[in-house]
């Protein structure tokens, strides 16, 4: 693992650190001695190909699968300790899942409301409109998900993650099912949704026009292992070996001071 | 397996008398009544479908949908209605002598032929289900191709649709196989001696229980063959299931002559299987109306909602329970455990009737033995309970397993990263998504267990009336008029399963204008 001196610096003020995590299974370890950290507030996106382990890893930090070791560390919480896990249910930690899995039996409103029971009942109600409305479908509330179209579902998708405020979302491959065009305008929305909201997030994507777009720091995942976890100027300009040239090489690097 | 292992014991005096005179007779007459009804109900079944589906002609909606109504009339129900049309003296005979017309003409009510038509018209629906689910989907879309190659669309039907619906009609062909040989209340009604009323036979008549056994264990020979086709039908044609029908149907532009055949032909089908009895049914209750709703009547409703409402919980509490661990627990042995338990629906309700009764006589004179009163199972609402989960385990599972299909494995990740786990999530989640599947699959056990007559008959306490077996009582007695009531009352709930398999192939006209 190389860091570079900036993210090193701000390691003080990490907010959500995985360390030393391993995942997979006691007969084959998917990814092994995974170390990262976010400040509140940063995107962190993770990039590899298909069949890495990328989602393995994410699922673990959402609490859905045991990792075989390491430590995850959120909000001065530790999320999962040698003898002590918390259940995924406690750990206030949103997700966006690839084929969306909207509650078929529920509307937009009651798919964003779902999360919200801790509220009574007209607060649940404004708040899950607030979150529609900053998805753009104020109009929708009361579509159901098969009546919405894929980026639609989507966005419903990332409301419902974002209403009960979690400390951090995770999203998993969450544009790929969406058509090329409209996947990087829904990511540059998303980016400044998560910015204006100072969303801590991290997703996972094998599409390096993604993971550019959206992320402040990139992690590059191969052979097993996590190769290099920088900010994407550094990741882009400065590849530390050429399996991870080779991978970011073939992606587009977007210039965007104007946008924080 | 208690049917199976009775070829050992004996019982000879009514056992000899049995295989010499009835049996040979009764099988006989099972199999050629079979093959009759699977060539009538087939040919109907087919026609109707192809003409519902692929040609167009004058209230071709109406009657795609109002064929199916006769499903909801039970096979004892239309053959009593039927005899009291065609018997010498009866309704028909009457209206034409009225007009001075020959009546001699009109079917004879008592021969092979009525019966065979009594139960085509009852059974054909299944084949017109299957049959125009296959020619909705792939039919349409093998017809385009057809067209694309040069064909037109009557050719097209012809050589390459119903070729290729083959393993739909023959499933829905041995379904009718299946429903005929389990018959019980229609051939009971005519007379007709066949292996179910052989079995009723030995058993009230005769007293002999393993000749009862015997004759089910030929019987249950024959449904085994019968189910292995069927599953096998089915197998063949998963490739094309799930499939969503053509958008924008083509149909065979009929011209006036044959326009005028078709709708004659559905409405005929229509009448004789739908309006012809359901008016004879009105036509002797509606005068005795104030005579029949006595107290007596009343009990026999509140017996008949009272067992299938107690059938219904017990019945679709253990379907949920199988559909959950099937869910849970992916693994061959769960599997089969699900293929066993929902293969009950094949077993013709005479047969479990009494491979039920016998193992409970056991375990009840172990009770007796051991200083208990006689009797404490026999006859019990337990027993019927048994039968009726393992003939209708397989009637509320599918509805439930569709249902549970839309509860992707992320959909419970989902609801837990927002914090909703256990009890709550299958309160939030679960139930409402398998709510509707659970009212289809409740309402499908309480119709099914109040139409059923060969498991109540026999495993009834002693005393206990439904409405089915009131109707069998005073049709057995020849008092139609009587009957007419109770078989009322059976058909219009009837109608609610009818209903809701309308809507969900969606030929009813109002679900099309909704979308």
């Amino acid at each position: 693992m190389i860091h570079s001196e900036h993210v090193l610096a701000s390691k003080a003020k990490n907010y959500f650190s995985v360390e030393q995590l391993s995942v997979g299974y006691e007969s084959r370890i998917l990814l092994a001695d995974v170390n990262f950290h976010l400040s509140k507030g940063s995107i962190g996106c993770l990039l590899g190909p298909s069949g890495c382990g990328k989602s393995t890893l994410l699922r673990a930090i959402a609490g859905f699968e045991q990792s075989l070791q390491g430590r995850i560390y959120l909000d001065d919480n530790w999320l999962n300790r040698p003898g002590r896990t918390v259940a995924a249910e406690h750990r206030n930690i949103g997700m966006v899942f690839q084929d969306y899995s909207l509650f078929p039996h529920l509307s937009a409103l009651e798919n964003v409301r779902f999360g919200l029971y801790g509220l009574s009942r007209p607060n649940a109600i404004a708040k899950a409109r607030h979150w529609l409305g900053q998805v753009g479908l104020a109009n929708k509330e009361k579509a159901m998900p098969h009546e919405l179209s894929g980026g639609e579902q989507q966005r419903v998708a990332l409301a419902r993650a974002l209403a009960p405020e979690p400390e951090l979302v995770l999203l998993d491959e969450p544009f790929s099912s969406l058509d090329l065009e409209f996947r990087e305008k829904l990511s540059r929305e998303v980016r400044e949704l998560f910015k204006a909201s100072n969303t801590t997030a991290l997703m996972v994507t094998h599409d390096q026009h993604e993971a550019f777009a959206m992320a402040d720091y990139i992690g590059v995942i191969n052979n097993n292992r996590l190769e290099q976890w920088d900010d994407a100027y550094h990741v882009y300009h400065q590849p530390v070996n050429q399996s991870v040239a080779d991978f970011v090489g073939q992606g587009v690097f977007f210039e965007r001071g104007n946008c924080r | 397996m208690s049917i199976v292992s009775s070829y050992g014991t004996d019982d000879q005096g009514a056992l000899a008398h049995i295989i010499r005179y009835v049996l040979p007779n009764s099988l006989l007459n099972s199999l050629a009544l079979t093959a009759g009804v699977c060539l009538l109900a087939g040919a109907i079944g087919v026609t109707l479908a192809w003409l519902t589906v692929s040609c167009e002609f004058p209230l071709r909606r109406f009657f795609a949908w109002v064929l199916f109504l006769p499903l909801a009339v039970p096979g004892y129900v239309m053959a009593f209605a039927f005899v009291g049309l065609f018997e010498y003296g009866g309704s028909l005979h009457s209206m034409l002598r009225h007009y001075r017309a020959d009546s001699g003409w009109l079917l004879n009510v008592y021969s092979y032929g009525a019966i065979v038509l009594v139960l085509s018209l009852v059974l054909y629906p299944y084949v017109y289900l299957l049959a125009r689910n296959a020619f909705q989907t792939l039919g349409q879309r093998s017809i385009e191709v057809g067209q694309s190659l040069g064909l037109s669309v009557r050719q097209s039907f012809f050589k390459v649709a119903l070729p290729m619906a083959r393993p739909w009609i023959a499933g829905g062909i041995l379904l009718v196989a299946m429903e005929t040989l389990a018959d019980f209340g229609t051939v009971a009604v005519f007379n007709y001696d066949t292996l179910t009323t052989a079995i009723y036979q030995a058993w009230f008549s005769l007293f002999s229980l393993s000749a009862a056994l015997k004759i089910a264990g030929i019987l249950l020979l024959l449904v085994v063959v019968v189910t292995v086709l069927e599953r096998h039908s089915r197998r063949q044609r998963q490739y094309a299931e799930g499939r969503n029908a053509a958008r924008n149907t083509k149909r065979l532009q009929l011209g006036f002559g044959a326009q005028t055949a078709a709708l004659l032909f559905c409405s005929s089908i229509f009448m004789l299987a739908f309006v012809l009895p359901l008016g004879q049914l009105l036509y002797w209750a509606l005068p005795n109306l104030s005579q029949e709703l006595t107290v007596r009547f009343w009990s026999y409703v509140s017996g008949t909602v009272l067992l299938a409402t107690l059938a219904m919980f017990v019945v679709v509490s253990m379907a949920v329970a199988l559909a959950f661990i099937a869910r849970q627990k992916k693994g061959l042995v769960v599997t089969s455990a699900v293929r066993l338990a929902t293969l009950g629906y094949a077993l013709p309700g005479t047969v479990l009737a009494i491979g039920i009764f016998v193992p409970i006589g056991y375990v009840d004179h172990w009770l007796q033995s051991k200083g208990l009163s006689s009797g404490l199972l026999q006859g019990s609402l337990l027993v019927m309970m048994m039968a009726y989960s393992v003939r209708f385990l397989a009637v509320a599972y599918t509805p439930l397993e569709n249902n549970l299909l839309r509860v992707t494995p992320s959909i419970d990740l989902a609801s837990q990263s927002l914090g909703v786990a256990g009890m709550a999530m299958l309160r939030r989640v679960h139930l409402p998504l398998l709510g509707p599947g659970i009212v289809t699959a409740m309402v499908l056990v309480f119709v099914d267990v109040m139409k059923e007559l060969p498991i109540t008959l026999m495993t009834r306490p002693f005393g206990f009336n439904t409405l089915a077996v009131r109707v069998f009582e005073l049709t057995s007695e020849g008092m139609w008029e009587r009957a007419a009531l109770p078989a009322l009352a059976i058909v219009v709930v009837g109608f609610l399963p009818v209903y809701l398999l309308i809507r969900s192939t969606e030929v009813s006209p109002s679900v099309r204008a909704s979308k």
